[in-house]
């Protein structure tokens, strides 16, 4: 007991200096401590890795009451520094990017590579368009839909240009088309821990929306939409035996993977806009009338979105909890839905305060909920570090589902915003995640459970869950796997170790992978940590491999016999193992008067045979009565009777042939 | 319309050997389907767990839709009827064509001039089956996207609605003026005169016509429920015999109503030629 006392104490004391970092900024945020903005829009040419409010050597810009000095959360592998203009006419952007990185690895390295994800919707061709039909769940491309980016320039810091040595690579399928991944050949390797500084312009034409970016009407959703640097991954990061690139281009399954850094983005947009966007505001935003500038700054993100509309009604509610030490919460809510501010606000708060307490504190000072209006669904259900979008506001009075999406993308700031696992490759880990924990909190919170049976036999077409996003059969086979699917083996093994059990799994996982990048095996490294259990045979089955629960009656026979003398029933039960072993199973028996015997077997043989002798026959068996079996998913063949009447039969037979030859009697003799 | 009606059932009992014969047919093609479908049927009925377990029997449902819609469960079932289907499609131009000469000729050696209508005339009721096929088919062109998109969806509860089902019931009606239209070409084919002319008397005769197909389809619907009720109340054996003589019943009808129609064609061409 002492010791946990310990615990929390030490525990409070980041959190302490959080707060006193959130209010600094609430303070600079509304303009009312004008030094404090200047250190925050400080930024070093060189990426030092230290916070800006807290650079040496600026002290006569510090504020009056001393800022904690506090380290950086993530390794700030990257420095963005854009100044970005919508031309909301021709709904485009115009960019201008410097970009700082770091080299984290120890072999030389001459070459960067850059996702230009807005290609993805240059035409029918791009390997997005291909694989995904030009669909993205229920939206569909318009002939409005056509997106791209162009890079106008590149040079490095001392003036070298480098637009010359740019051209698009498609590791993944080889697709010519494709341009959503691009290489530059630096003159000179960048040396294990120098940085490299590059200033490139672009431009970006937004597509209308379909699928996360794009615009509507005058709604702008800018995801995705700067040169963004692929991740260099030093030698031992999830578990790469040599050091490289992680290259993918964007496909129609697949999400992203960037490294943590800083941002610090100034936006222009016509007056007329409201601007959202990741981080925290470093000063109001100017206005002459015509154009309107708004300066963001973000730090321990891996990425940074905007949106802008004209219509967005803003509100803001501040919140503290005891293990959450402050956030800003931001609505940029939709006209339709005015009335719903309510609930949009106490789901975030909801969601927040049950994520900090279970895993971990949310560590940002800003969370953004939008609400893309009407006809703007491609930009729904998405989430950007501390931006999240909610469902489009088509309805006035949504079903439940306004908070479950909400629940869900605030559960991604921690399974994908800060546990920043490899959405190409195990893209199971943030939405497989975010899925139970949205599940959980939605349970505590709402009193809203899902049948884990139902879910469990939606899922037709099991894959394994660490898959490249792309090798899923389609959309669907990827949902049904990486959200489902995932969803469904963390509660199974919630199941085997216990609730609270698992809260302390998740909560290690959190705490020792926040900030890094984890893959599958890190996370059962953890679960065997915490559960002092090896968990191999589990992973291969059920996470590596594509196994599903399947146990199946496949026959009941009961006969009258003898046995000392009296008559008794022998009944034999026939079961099958068609899927993986995970806990015994039960099975019940009803017998012809009515009562349940009840008979344990270890699941572990492919066959099985079951005698019991009875007074009574047997009616019907039953495998797995009481739903433990949390991965069965072919629940049919789980019953069987020991008969059935025949009139049923011809009753049954009956009807239903007589159906099909009148069908057939329209068309032919 | 009353005298074609009787007319017809004169024709009826005088074509006793095409009856049986075409009963047989029935009955083999009765014997397959049930065969067939209780080998389905059956396994499944052993498997629904009743009420009870409700929560089982409703995970039942579940499931079942679940993997209709989304799995190639059903394929296989399907595919095995349409073949069925297929086979029994190829069968009915050549029974059609012995069949109407056998109408058109009321004398004779009825097995004789029914396979004589086959041989002499087998292509050109073929040709008019595809044709009718077509024409039977294609507004299903219109009709099953909707149903489908729906089906995607699994939105059940769309289709149900009167603006979903209205087009299906205007769909069967199609298929009755269709059907009949056809008929009385093959009348023109089977005596050797022309189409045109017997669809001009057909739509001439359009409301007698229809008047006739209603009458002997409602004497046929009675009958059927009669029996059908019957054998759902003695299920059993009771039942079977019952499904295995329905064809008979069936065929009796379908030959009463071609006979009737025919009779009030040849009235109307009389009439016309006079």
């Amino acid at each position: 007991m002492k010791s946990r006392d310990h615990r929390r104490l030490y525990g409070a004391i980041p959190a302490i200096l959080a707060a006193c970092f959130f209010i600094y900024i609430v303070f600079a945020d509304n303009g009312l401590d004008a030094p404090a903005t200047v250190s925050l829009q400080a930024r070093p040419e060189s990426s030092s890795g230290s916070a800006p409010s807290n650079k040496p050597g600026t002290p006569g810009t510090l504020p009056e009451t001393p800022v904690p000095k506090i380290e950086p959360l993530s390794n700030r592998i990257v420095d963005y520094h854009i100044s970005v203009r919508l031309d909301a006419e021709r709904h485009m952007l115009h960019g201008e990017q410097t970009v700082t990185w770091r080299h984290p690895g120890k072999l030389p390295v001459q070459e960067l590579y850059f996702h230009l994800y807005p290609n993805a919707f240059r035409d029918d061709r791009t390997t997005f368009n291909r694989e995904s039909g030009g669909k993205l769940r229920d939206d569909e491309r318009t002939p409005d839909s056509i997106g791209y980016m162009e890079i106008l320039s590149i040079t490095r810091s001392d003036g070298a240009d480098l637009l010359d040595t740019m051209r698009y690579v498609q590791p993944d399928d080889d697709n010519p088309a494709d341009q959503t991944l691009m290489v530059i050949k630096l003159p000179e390797p960048v040396e294990p821990g120098q940085s490299v500084t590059l200033n490139m312009t672009f431009q970006v034409q937004l597509p209308y929306i379909y699928a996360r970016m794009g615009y509507a009407g005058d709604f702008v959703m800018a995801g995705q939409w700067f040169p963004k640097l692929a991740v260099y991954e030093p030698k031992g990061r999830r578990g790469a035996a040599q050091e490289g690139w992680n290259l993918h281009q964007y496909h129609g399954n697949s999400e992203f993977y960037a490294d943590f850094g800083t941002y610090n983005i100034k936006i222009d947009v016509p007056s007329s806009h409201i601007v959202a966007a990741t981080g925290f505001p470093v000063a109001p935003h100017k206005d002459d009338g015509v154009r309107r500038l708004y300066h963001f700054y973000a730090e321990d993100v891996h990425d940074f979105a905007w949106a802008a509309s004209p219509d967005f009604i803003y509100a803001e509610e501040a919140f503290s909890t005891p293990h959450l030490p402050g956030v800003k919460i931001k609505l940029y809510l939709d006209p339709h839905q005015a009335h719903l501010e309510k609930r949009y606000f106490t789901a975030a708060k909801r969601a927040l305060s049950s994520f900090s307490e279970w895993y971990g504190a949310y560590p940002y000072s800003t969370l953004s909920i939008v609400v893309p209006p009407s006809g703007a669904g491609g930009a729904g259900g998405m989430e950007y570090p501390t931006l999240i979008t909610a469902w489009e506001a088509s309805e006035a009075q949504p079903s439940r589902e306004l908070e479950r999406v909400v629940v869900h993308e605030i559960g991604h700031q921690f399974w994908y915003g800060i546990v920043a696992s490899n959405e190409f490759e195990e893209a199971w880990l943030d939405e497989g995640f975010t899925t139970y924990v949205e599940d959980k909190v939605m349970e505590s919170q709402y009193g809203l459970t899902r049948s884990l049976p139902i879910l469990s036999s939606y899922i037709t077409d099991p894959e394994p869950l660490k898959l490249n996003a792309w090798d899923y059969d389609n959309h669907e086979v990827y949902a049904e796997n990486v959200y489902t699917r995932a969803s469904l083996v963390l509660q199974d093994i919630e199941q085997t170790i216990g609730t609270k059990k698992m809260k302390q799994v998740l909560r290690t996982y959190f705490q020792r992978w926040k900030f890094r990048h984890p893959t599958t095996q890190d996370f059962q490294k953890v679960l065997q940590d915490v559960t002092h259990r090896n968990w191999d045979s589990y992973f291969k089955q059920f996470v590596y491999g594509d196994m599903m629960i399947d146990y199946a009656v496949t026959g009941v026979k009961s006969r009258q016999t003898e046995q000392h003398g009296t008559t008794v029933y022998e009944t034999r039960v026939y079961l099958e193992r068609l899927g993986g072993v995970h806990r015994p199973v039960e099975v019940a028996i009803k017998l012809a008067d009515g009562s349940i015997h009840m008979e344990k077997w270890n699941g572990a043989e492919k066959q099985k045979e079951l005698v019991l002798y009875t007074e009574q026959p047997a009616e019907w068996v039953l495998v797995d009565p009481e739903f433990r079996q949390i991965l069965e998913n072919r629940h049919y063949n789980n019953f069987m009777r020991a008969e059935i009447a025949a009139s049923d039969e011809v009753r049954w037979s009956y009807g239903t042939s007589k159906l099909v030859e009148l069908l057939f009697s329209i068309f032919a003799w | 319309m009353l005298e074609s009606l009787k007319a017809g059932l004169f024709a009826v009992g005088r074509r006793s050997l095409i009856i049986v014969l075409l009963f047989l047919y029935e009955i083999i093609w009765s014997f397959i389907l049930y065969r067939y479908v209780h080998s389905v049927v059956g396994p499944i009925l052993y498997r629904y767990p009743g009420e009870d377990i409700p929560n089982w029997s409703s995970l039942f449902w579940i499931e079942s839709e679940i993997r209709l819609l989304k799995t190639d469960m059903a394929d296989a079932y399907v595919l095995t009827l349409l073949a069925m289907l297929l086979v029994r499609m190829l069968l009915t131009p050549l029974i059609n064509a012995g069949v109407f000469q056998t109408i058109h000729h009321s004398t004779g050696d009825q097995w004789r001039v029914f396979i004589d209508g086959i041989r002499r005339m087998w292509g050109r009721f073929l040709s008019l089956y595809a044709l009718q096929t077509l024409a039977a088919l294609a507004p299903l062109y219109w009709l099953v996207p909707p149903v489908a998109r729906a089906l995607r969806n699994g939105d059940l509860v769309s289709l149900l609605q009167p603006g979903s089902l209205l087009p299906w019931i205007g769909y069967l009606l199609y298929l009755a003026l269709a059907r009949l239209g056809f008929m009385y070409i093959q009348f023109a084919v089977a005596s050797g005169e022309r189409w045109g002319a017997a669809l001009l008397i057909w739509l001439r005769k359009l409301l007698p016509s229809l008047g006739l197909t209603a009458c002997i389809l409602l004497i046929a619907l009675f009958l059927q429920s009669i029996l059908a009720a019957a054998s759902l109340f003695w299920a059993g054996l009771v039942a079977l015999i019952i499904y295995q003589a329905t064809p008979l019943l069936r065929v009796a009808l379908k030959i009463w109503e071609i006979a009737s129609q025919h009779d009030l064609w040849l009235r109307s061409s009389r009439w016309t030629s006079r």
